[in-house]
């Protein structure tokens, strides 16, 4: 057990003071003297948002295999524990030994949304770690940089030694062996950093120049050494059945955002959905074997006596042996009293009799996500679900008890016209009318009710849609407003809830998705000014970043609703995710010029080049209407 | 069956507020593998209340939780405790016998976290007025004083002229309402800690005098005083600054009308 580091004035003076005292069931303590490589894995983000994230437990969990290795956590403190840190001087500490980070050998920090990046700042300032690469030190952690938001690492490169491009599984291990290997032997920081930087899908941003053309966007981007390499390949898991797994997980005190088991049952997706950037980085589907993840469900309820287990995917309906693993957990869990929580599931007859079996109907409601309100939309945007999909669903839902639905839609899609944003309406309205048509009146458990969220589209690297422009906040407030106000026409407006996001909020993800280093000045200015936590509504305050903006003399508007060429060179482009450009190119030339769809991976290979690799969904048979669930699985899409 | 578990939280785990403290024993037991009762339908949840909820930053030696457990209960059950079971559905004499008291706490000490330690496990009537948490009338507390804490009140006379007040009003500043109550009829005992009475878990360096106070004052539904109060309050009369991190809390007993422990009345399984 160790004592926390802060005094009792300090604990008792924040809100929720266990966020700070470690000490979790399953939190693991080691020996200074028996180890090599300190490891601080940093969630930017609160500690209910940060515990709640699977990514940083498989790296727990690996990293601390090793005998030579001791990863600990930190979090973002709650910036009533941040401004007394500040005030005091109180170095930022890891959870598990409550000594300082600067103590680590490295500070891995998980990226997971642009709207943490001024987070990252303050973790730096609170820890005693220069903000910048470029001024640290020996004495300084390594700073390290992982997930999605690693896909374009530009916006935030001077503030990062190293980016780890791709999956903690691959590289890690040889990352640190080097690292001890060099320590021992002495070698100072650039040294090291150097030799990282040539380990495959490791980029050491301080080692690459940039220089720009007359119109501002990218001329050259090259490495400063002939020894390093020019393109950073992503790091991907070939097989997952032996990778790395919390198996027993950390339990934490306090109620985390996701308070239960999390099971991935695959890594990647067949979908192909031109603004998915998880569909394209996380290439191709691979599969965790059915009796692992058996194993997995067992040994993680047991080891952590969590109420509640979730499978984790991003299309699990798409996991073949979906029907046998959920029969196995219902049947294994009931008599343990364990509750199910599913996913985005594709809503058929078969995901509502399980869900009929593990939820009580009368309180749940059924989620679709057509993401677009015209069949030519969805089309645009490779979303392959249909109006007929979408109403048998319903209907099959409403026969079944359910009268809650859940609609999620995006604004601002490449073509998308007043046509498109009013369709949002009729679909709820048809909707509606499934269920005032088919249920007798009689049979009907209550009225129909349908909530409409809609959030505005920011395109992602790496996308198809890496090429459309954005609009200003006042254009998507436009949007949201036409929506709004179609619906009110409805017949049945009154059973039909509208939700939509803040365009400000949009707008800053816009610019620090695609931003090159320039925008680094603006996110240090912002942070200097302020900003925190912008992800969170009480704490975003978009007035600071305009500031920045014009501070820096960063225009937001050539990140975000300047016209993109296609031969234009992203700040990205130095990565090789292994779905290559021209497959990107001819996806968004079918989406914006011929509005035709792209099969999915199991249906046919499209040649995005992830086959080369040989692995996972790219080495199934395909089905050609053998298939096990039948051709309907294909066309179908993810509801 | 009905049990009432003793058990101690101490050490950092004393930051966990009550209701995420209550999703952390729910962890426990399932993890122990003791069979809870779980109630029907699609979240089942198990049977489990808390005696009285401590204080965030409160330690404690001596807490009580009521658990019911699909063991059979062998006492002889009175015709409500019959009903009761069968409204649950729930067969006496088709349930599994009880594991003995030492493999029970056992298993739980084996799941419980740092700082909960299960000392001692009784079983209790299924009726309701038996609820650990209606039985509550008082509770003692252990005050470590910090060494910035002022020595003159750890003062046996100043605590023996405070006790000998007829009344002790204090302002009692809620959100709604601010008045003046007497807190005098809470106090039942309040005395400087004696030396051998130093918690052994308690290793603080900012508490290397050893040296506090011991309250028994009145808990529960039907009156209950915070002890900062007290401690506030006998501040206030020795007209000594109080700071309320200078002092530590520490419940060592929760008791019944009688001032007997919670468990007094329990039988052994």
């Amino acid at each position: 057990m160790t004592k926390p580091v802060l005094p009792d004035r300090i604990m008792n003076a924040v809100e929720k003071p266990a966020r700070y005292i470690g000490n979790e069931p399953n939190s693991i303590i080691k020996n200074k003297k028996d180890i090599e490589i300190r490891f601080a894995m940093c969630f930017p983000d609160v500690y209910e948002i940060g515990m709640s994230h699977l990514g940083i437990q498989i790296i727990y969990e690996q990293l601390n295999r090793r005998a030579d290795t001791w990863c600990e956590r930190v979090f973002s403190p709650w910036p009533d524990m941040a401004e007394i840190l500040g005030k005091e001087q109180i170095p930022l500490f890891m959870l598990e030994s409550q000594e300082p980070v600067k103590d680590a050998d490295f500070l891995g920090i998980t990226l997971q949304y642009e709207l943490c990046y001024t987070n990252v700042l303050e973790i730096l300032d609170l820890s005693g770690i220069p903000r910048r690469a470029a001024m640290r030190s020996d004495g300084d952690p390594i700073v390290m940089g992982g997930g999605p938001c690693t896909y374009n690492p530009e916006p935030i490169a001077p503030f990062f030694d190293l980016f780890y491009i791709g999956e903690s599984e691959v590289v890690m291990d040889d990352l640190m062996d080097l690292y001890a290997e060099m320590k021992r032997a002495g070698a100072p920081r650039e040294a090291f950093l150097r030799a990282a930087a040539k380990i495959p899908g490791i980029y050491a941003p301080l080692f690459y120049d940039v220089t720009y053309r007359g119109d501002g966007t990218i001329d050259t981007f090259l490495p400063r050494y002939a020894d390093l390499p020019k393109s950073v390949s992503r790091q991907f898991c070939a097989d997952l059945t032996d990778a790395p797994y919390p198996e027993k997980p950390l339990v934490p005190y306090i109620r985390p955002t996701q308070d239960r088991v999390v099971l991935e049952i695959q890594r990647g997706c067949i979908r192909g959905c031109r603004f998915c950037q998880a569909g394209m980085i996380y290439r191709p589907l691979r599969e965790r074997p059915l009796s692992v993840l058996k194993r997995y469900a067992e040994t993680m309820l047991t080891e952590s006596g969590h109420e509640e287990i979730s499978l984790s995917s991003l299309s699990s309906s798409d996991y073949r042996c979906l029907p046998e693993l959920l029969e196995y957990l219902i049947g294994w869990l009931s008599e343990k009293h364990v509750n199910i929580s599913l996913p985005s599931l594709r809503i058929d007859n078969f995901s509502l009799d399980i869900m009929s079996r593990v939820q009580d109907i009368r309180k749940s409601s059924l989620t679709f996500a057509p993401e677009a309100g015209t069949q030519r939309l969805r089309d645009v945007i490779n979303k392959g679900l249909t109006e007929e999909d979408i109403l048998s669903g319903a209907s099959q839902a409403f026969h079944g008890g359910w009268t809650r639905v859940k609609l999620y839609f995006m604004l601002g899609l490449p073509t998308e016209t007043d046509e498109d944003r009013k369709g949002i309406a009729h679909l709820a309205q048809s909707i509606c009318e499934v269920f005032y048509d088919e249920i007798p009146k009689e049979e009907r458990q209550g009225v129909c009710d349908i909530t409409v969220s809609t959030s505005f589209f920011v395109p992602k690297p790496f996308t198809p849609f890496q090429w459309a422009s954005m609009q200003t906040p006042s254009d998507y407030i436009d949007e949201a407003h036409t929506v709004r106000d179609e619906i009110r026409r409805m017949k049945n407006q009154k059973r039909i809830h509208y939700k939509w996001h803040e365009a400000d909020g949009t707008e800053l993800e816009g610019v620090l998705a695609r931003g090159d280093r320039r925008v680094a000045d603006v996110i240090e200015r912002a942070y200097e000014l302020g900003a925190r936590f912008d992800a969170w509504t009480d704490y975003f305050r978009y007035d600071r970043w305009l500031r920045a903006f014009d501070d820096c003399a960063v225009d937001p508007g050539f990140y975000t609703t300047r016209e993109r060429s296609e031969d234009e060179i992203f700040p990205w482009d130095f990565i090789d995710i292994g779905v290559r450009k021209d497959f990107l190119l001819r996806e968004w030339r079918k989406a914006v010029r011929e509005g035709v769809t792209t099969p999915n991976c199991r249906a046919a290979c499209s040649g995005c080049g992830m086959a080369a690799h040989g692995t996972g969904v790219c080495m199934e048979p395909k089905m050609a209407g053998a298939g096990k669930r039948g051709e309907r699985h294909e066309d179908t899409g993810s509801i | 069956m009905k049990i009432r578990v003793r058990f101690e939280k101490t050490g950092p785990i004393r930051f966990v507020g009550h209701l995420d403290f209550m999703r952390t024993f729910q962890k426990i037991l399932k993890k122990s593998g003791l069979h809870a009762l779980y109630t029907a339908g699609f979240n089942p949840h198990i049977l489990l209340s808390f005696a009285d909820p401590l204080g965030v930053g409160e330690e404690s030696t001596c807490e009580y939780a009521d658990i019911e457990f699909a063991y059979r209960d062998n006492a002889a059950l009175t015709e409500q405790e019959l009903y009761r079971l069968t409204d649950l559905g729930i067969d006496n004499e088709a349930l599994p016998d009880p594991p003995a008291e030492d493999a029970f706490l056992r298993a739980l000490n084996e799941a419980a976290p740092d700082g909960v330690r299960f000392t001692s496990a009784v079983r209790v009537g299924l009726i309701k007025g038996s609820k650990a948490m209606a039985l509550v009338r008082a509770a003692s507390f252990l005050i470590p004083v910090a060494d910035s804490f002022p020595c003159e009140a750890v003062n046996p006379d100043l605590l023996e002229r405070f006790m000998l007040q007829d009344e002790i009003i204090v302002r009692k500043v809620t959100k709604k309402s601010e008045k003046d109550v007497d807190i005098r009829p809470e106090i039942r005992e309040f005395r400087c800690m004696r030396p051998d009475e130093f918690p052994p878990f308690f290793e603080d360096d900012a508490y290397a005098k050893r040296s506090g106070l011991y309250l028994t004052c009145s808990a529960g539904s039907q009156g209950n005083l915070k002890p900062q109060t007290a401690v506030e309050a006998l501040c206030a009369f020795g007209g000594i600054p109080c700071e309320r991190n200078a002092y530590r809390l520490i419940r060592t007993g929760l008791y019944d009308a009688e001032l007997r422990p919670l468990d007094a009345d329990g039988t052994k399984f």
